[in-house]
């Protein structure tokens, strides 16, 4: 080889030919020209059929199983030894309670819409997780995408320096972008608090300095990225995160990241915890135009003092989620928001005599969702007198993502081939929008 | 007893020596049971027409090896010394030497712990869990061992540190039940904890029956109970009276006895909230085996095999038949029989995540995922491994030292990924990105030149501290117990204040202008901040026992536990999120094995841009003033090339990059790329 064969010319051409890789081969390709002309415009048929309003998602997920029967859905009738010291309080929608821990909610009752019938048969955490993320059983032979990824892929080429998919303090095992291409992988913000960082050059690097690094950079990796870029999709994934990374810095909606632009009372509205501020980070990004935000909080694994840890946590989730709610009304941006509350699954309504706690219980349990087309004021699906078994209206993983597509005008069984030649949707195998959700 | 004779058979046979294996294994057996690895793939693949990958060259190897074997890159003089070194066995030294180095350890600690999601901080068992399983790890504890003893314990976790498997679920033990079938056993039964499992043959009884070897669970200290009593007996004497039974009438003998139980209850009501405080953290640090419990099945169960809320007996349900275990032996026979050689599962478990761990994809993928029926790749191989692992009484060094040694360890890597969830004959290993420990572990070579792999001695001597307490405590006289009690509250109602007082002049500093005003509160909240932390510590009864008795240099040793230049494996677990570890997937401890290696932009920002990343500035690194002692430009070059890619650059590479070695800045320029490069973050 000719020692200067590392030149221009040759790395433009394997540039051109890694661009030809990642795209050119990228499953399903056809789904990218049907969606690119018009990326974001809703389906004509969902519109017409009430869903397709929103346009930004902010999914808030209740890592560890939230209690529906102290929160979403109060039992006062049920016997003591179910019911607990949980009140049902009133909202302002005639009929429907909610727990006492929710006071703040109680008053944007006629903005949401309760689901009370979710069921599903996955009693374990990581399991549970997965299916509520997906829409799909975990399987060791296939990666599923989460409904965020989902999002990202049905709704073309991504737009914006920052990725349509952002994906703050959740934990490891995150389903994330699944078989997709890993330019649909969320961008993890670990602590809402200091963001994203690391955006600015070195003081000591200018811009000579930092592009000679890149240049450098694939350069050096040649003849690695010869040999692996093809047939390894991680390989393929930190060529295209260092672009993004790169795309980032020069950003002009980075300051979305930076909540001490807020103001302090707004700051504090949202509550001083992580949550809080990652709900208002939330708020913030998809202002800049981010697709779809999820906000992990994490700790609602009560197998014992239920009651008090509820105390404690409960209202966290109830002052974020109405200051959300207030302020993306002010801001004219929840008829094109919708707002997500989903969890794993609810606790036995049972209480655990001895350590006052509740078990794991995926029979039946409650999540919400509001704003971005919903028609609020409503309790879709029924349980019974303790809240123990779904009477009415049965919901699963994949009609509740099936709705999130819906809600946004994506066609949620639109199938995508894995590269295993497997067909997937983002309504999971059989799921259906919940009609009545929408106003 | 005729399977166990058959199988120790089979394995003299398959390791080529005449008397079972010495320990650790001659270089003999290892390179013979090496060698019939590599012979049983080679036929596989003949079978298949299929060639093996090419052999990696010595600085490939290099890189491979202290990465896969101690977790970290060669420093240079590592890497000078191995790629120097005319002997033609240099590569099986190094495996040897590596092998039985600290560094394999710390390396293998980090995967254990992600496996059984350790957390350090979690209450104090998590510090005594993590140092008992790191030593358990450098004194070559078996695997059998290592296990038996976490199922089997039982206690205060000071007495029984590998009682933190169970503490570490504390409510849970139906979720710590399936995780232990899942991790030790590979079997996902999970599901039928709450219904009959839909694809296997697991129904929700036999998920109870199974269950119920952990049915006496309580999560409280029997050993702060009894210090409780009997400081109530020395206090209350009359406690230990009996009843008067001079009185004829029966009722009033009977109203006289009532009497003095609830004078008893009530005394020891009074003892117990006079030294709650003393003993508030007992119950989260301790398990009690109750032989009086038993497992019950849910109330809402809905199968006619059984009834709901009935009382379940344990019972094995594959493997050895385990039935009519009396209840005081029930976790010691489980223990004994999840371990058992004989168990169809346990063996190639761990071997199958060894080898995965090893060469990137488990012979059944993924690892914790067996059914009955499951069909590994090279079923011979896995055959063997199960057998090596038995032969070598599960040493896990001596087994790892057996798969580092094979030829298949020298392979090139496939440039395709392996499919997740399918078999495929290994021709070469994965290609396997860092993890983040080993990210983490090599930015310290890189920054410091050279690296500590002993574990660190602060961990160790602060669990001891915490133990040494809680001794003291248990044994103190009642007299002593009292006044702690006493001070712990008085303490914490002063800590209450001082706390509350911080928020009132957190507020008034708000309002307060700038100037003498503001200035006075920033120093009446000085004030109220130093109270705050005394009181803090003063309502730790242990902190308190160990200021009556540690010197000065006790709390020295505690402070140094911080400390930036240990190992990965050194610092407490999890790592907070944002940190480099966390950002390169470093697992959150919340699920086995949480570790990933997902690419994503924040990583590409810290290797960018993150002065903590920076190996070029800062001023703790070494390399800078390293480059700039040395003379020419193609000894720096070489020197970056060591350090960054364990070898010397090509004639070619040589040619290309040395001009850029002779000015500082493109030398800087040059050498930050590298750190970003695919060849520096992935392990060919």
């Amino acid at each position: 080889m000719n020692p200067n064969s590392l030149n221009e010319l040759s790395r433009r051409d394997f540039l051109a030919r890694t661009a030809r890789t990642c795209f050119g081969l990228s499953i399903a390709g056809s789904a990218a020209e049907l969606f690119s002309p018009r990326a974001l415009a809703a389906d004509p048929a969902i519109v017409k059929a009430g869903g397709g309003k929103a346009k930004h998602v902010i999914y808030l997920y209740m890592s560890g199983g939230m209690t529906h029967i102290d929160t979403f859905d109060p039992k006062p009738e049920a016997p003591a030894d179910y019911r607990g010291p949980t009140e049902a309080i009133k909202t302002n929608v005639d009929g429907i309670q909610l727990g006492h821990c929710l006071p703040l909610l109680a008053q944007h009752m006629d903005k949401v819409a309760l689901i009370r019938s979710l069921s599903t048969t996955q009693g374990a955490h990581e399991q549970g997780k997965y299916l509520m993320h997906t829409g799909y059983s975990q399987r060791g032979t296939i990666a599923h995408p989460s409904s965020g990824a989902w999002v990202s892929r049905l709704s073309g080429e991504p737009q914006g320096s920052i990725p349509p998919f952002v994906l703050v303090g959740a934990g490891n095992r995150h389903p994330g972008s699944g078989f997709f291409e890993p330019k649909y992988a969320p961008l993890p913000i670990g602590d809402p608090k200091t963001g994203l960082r690391n955006i600015e050059k070195r003081s000591d690097t200018d811009d000579a300095s930092f592009q000679r690094q890149l240049d450098l950079r694939l350069e050096i990796d040649h003849d690695f990225d010869t040999r692996y870029h093809p047939g390894q999709r991680s390989v393929r994934a930190y060529n295209e995160v260092y672009d993004s990374a790169v795309k980032m810095m020069k950003s002009e909606d980075l300051e979305a990241f930076d909540l001490s632009r807020e103001p302090a009372d707004s700051r504090a509205a949202y509550g001083s915890d992580r949550f809080g501020q990652g709900v208002l980070l939330a708020r913030r990004l998809i202002e800049r135009g981010v697709r779809f935000v999820e906000v992990e909080y994490g700790g609602f694994d009560w197998h014992a003092d239920n009651f008090e840890q509820m105390e404690e946590k409960i209202p966290v989730l109830d002052q974020a989620l109405s200051t959300l709610i207030t302020d993306l009304e002010s801001k004219g941006l929840l008829e094109s928001t919708l707002i997500v509350v989903a969890t794993e699954f609810g606790r036995s309504p049972k209480i655990v005599e001895d350590k006052a706690g509740r078990n794991h219980y995926p029979k039946a349990f409650s999540c919400l969702m509001a704003g971005g087309g919903i028609k609020g004021g409503q309790a879709y699906g029924k349980t019974d007198e303790t809240a123990s078994n779904v009477i009415e209206n049965k919901v699963g993983a994949a009609d509740f993502n099936a709705s999130i597509a819906f809600a946004l005008g994506l066609p949620y069984d639109l199938i995508l081939m894995s590269p295993s030649k497997r067909p997937f949707k983002m309504g999971g195998k059989e799921g259906k929008p919940i009609a009545q959700l929408f106003a | 007893m005729e399977f166990h004779a058959k199988t120790l058979a089979l394995t003299l046979f398959a390791l080529g020596v005449a008397t079972a294996p010495a320990k650790p294994l001659t270089e003999k057996q290892a390179q013979d049971a090496a060698a019939r690895i590599d012979t049983l793939i080679a036929a596989d693949l003949k079978a298949a027409n299929l060639p093996p990958n090419g052999r990696i060259d010595d600085g490939t190897f290099l890189r491979r090896a202290y990465l896969g074997i101690i977790g970290r890159i060669p420093t240079a003089e590592e890497s000078r010394a191995f790629l120097a070194d005319p002997s033609s066995m240099k590569r099986e030294t190094l495996v040897d030497a590596l092998v039985a180095s600290p560094g394999f350890d710390s390396h293998l600690f980090n995967w254990t712990a992600d496996l059984l999601r350790i957390q350090t901080e979690q209450e104090q068992f998590g510090l005594g869990w993590h140092v008992w399983l790191r030593k358990s790890l450098s004194e070559n504890k078996p695997w059998d061992v290592i296990v038996h003893e976490m199922l089997s314990s039982t206690g205060h976790a000071s007495k029984d540190p590998a009682v933190g498997y169970y503490l570490r679920d504390r409510n849970m033990q139906l979720d710590n039940f399936s995780n232990t079938m899942q991790v030790f056993l590979g079997r996902q039964i999970g599901c039928a904890q709450c219904h009959d499992h839909p694809f296997d043959d697991w129904s929700q009884l036999e998920y109870y029956q199974m269950a119920a070897f952990g049915g006496g669970f309580d999560y409280r200290s029997t050993d702060a109970l009894a210090t409780v009593r009997k400081a109530a007996m020395e206090l209350h004497p009359e406690r230990g009276a009996k009843a008067p039974d001079s009185s004829k009438d029966k009722k009033a003998k009977q109203r006289a006895l009532r009497e003095v139980q609830n004078k008893k209850g009530q005394d020891l009501k009074k003892v117990n909230k006079l030294l709650q405080p003393v003993f508030k953290d007992f119950n989260k640090n301790a398990l009690f085996d109750d032989p009086g419990r038993s497992l019950h099945l849910p109330e809402d169960y809905k199968y006619k095999d059984a009834k709901p809320n009935e009382k379940i007996a344990p019972e094995t349900l594959f493997g050895a038949q385990l039935a009519d275990v009396p209840p005081e032996q029930r976790r010691e026979a489980f223990a004994k029989w999840l371990t058992s050689p004989e168990n169809p599962y346990f063996t190639k478990v761990i071997a199958n995540r060894l080898w995965a761990r090893t060469f990137g994809h488990g012979l059944l993928d993924p690892v914790d995922d067996w059914k009955e029926d499951s069909q590994p790749a090279h079923p011979e191989v896995l055959a063997f491994l199960e057998t090596s692992m038995k032969a070598v009484d599960y040493d896990l060094r001596q087994f790892c030292r057996i798969l580092f040694r094979t030829n298949l360890f020298q392979r090139e890597c496939d440039p395709t990924e392996p499919e997740s969830g399918v078999a495929h004959l290994v021709r070469g290993p994965a290609l396997q990105r860092m993890s983040a420990e080993q990210l983490y572990d090599s930015m310290l070579v890189l920054t410091h030149g050279e690296v500590e792999d002993s574990p660190l001695a602060a961990n160790e001597s602060r669990w001891e501290n915490y133990t040494a307490g809680i001794e003291k405590i248990l044994n103190a006289e009642t007299h002593d117990l009292v006044l702690l009690g006493e001070a712990t509250t008085q303490a914490e109602a002063y800590f209450r204040e001082a706390k509350s007082e911080a928020l009132k002049l957190r507020g008034l500093i708000a309002k307060a202008k700038p100037g003498p005003e503001r200035s006075e509160l920033y120093r009446k909240m000085a004030a109220v901040q130093e109270k705050f932390a005394d009181y803090k510590r003063q309502r730790d009864p242990l902190k308190m026992t160990e200021m009556s008795m540690d010197s000065e240099e006790g709390r020295g040793k505690r402070k140094s536990g911080k400390n930036s230049s240990a190992r990965a494996s050194e610092q407490p677990a999890p790592f907070d999120p944002g940190t480099l570890v966390r950002e390169f997937g470093g697992s959150d401890r919340t699920t086995p094995s949480s570790g990933d290696t997902i690419p994503t932009v924040p990583q590409a920002l810290a290797l960018l841009n993150d002065p903590n990343t920076d190996i070029m500035g800062g001023k703790r690194n070494t390399l800078e003033s390293r480059l700039s002692s040395l003379k020419t430009p193609e000894e720096r070059l070489d020197l970056i090339f060591l350090l960054l890619y364990s070898r010397t650059p090509s004639a070619e590479e040589k040619t290309r990059y040395a001009p850029l070695a002779k000015d500082d800045r493109t030398l800087r320029d040059l050498t930050r790329a590298m750190l970003t490069s695919n060849r520096f973050i992935f392990i060919q």
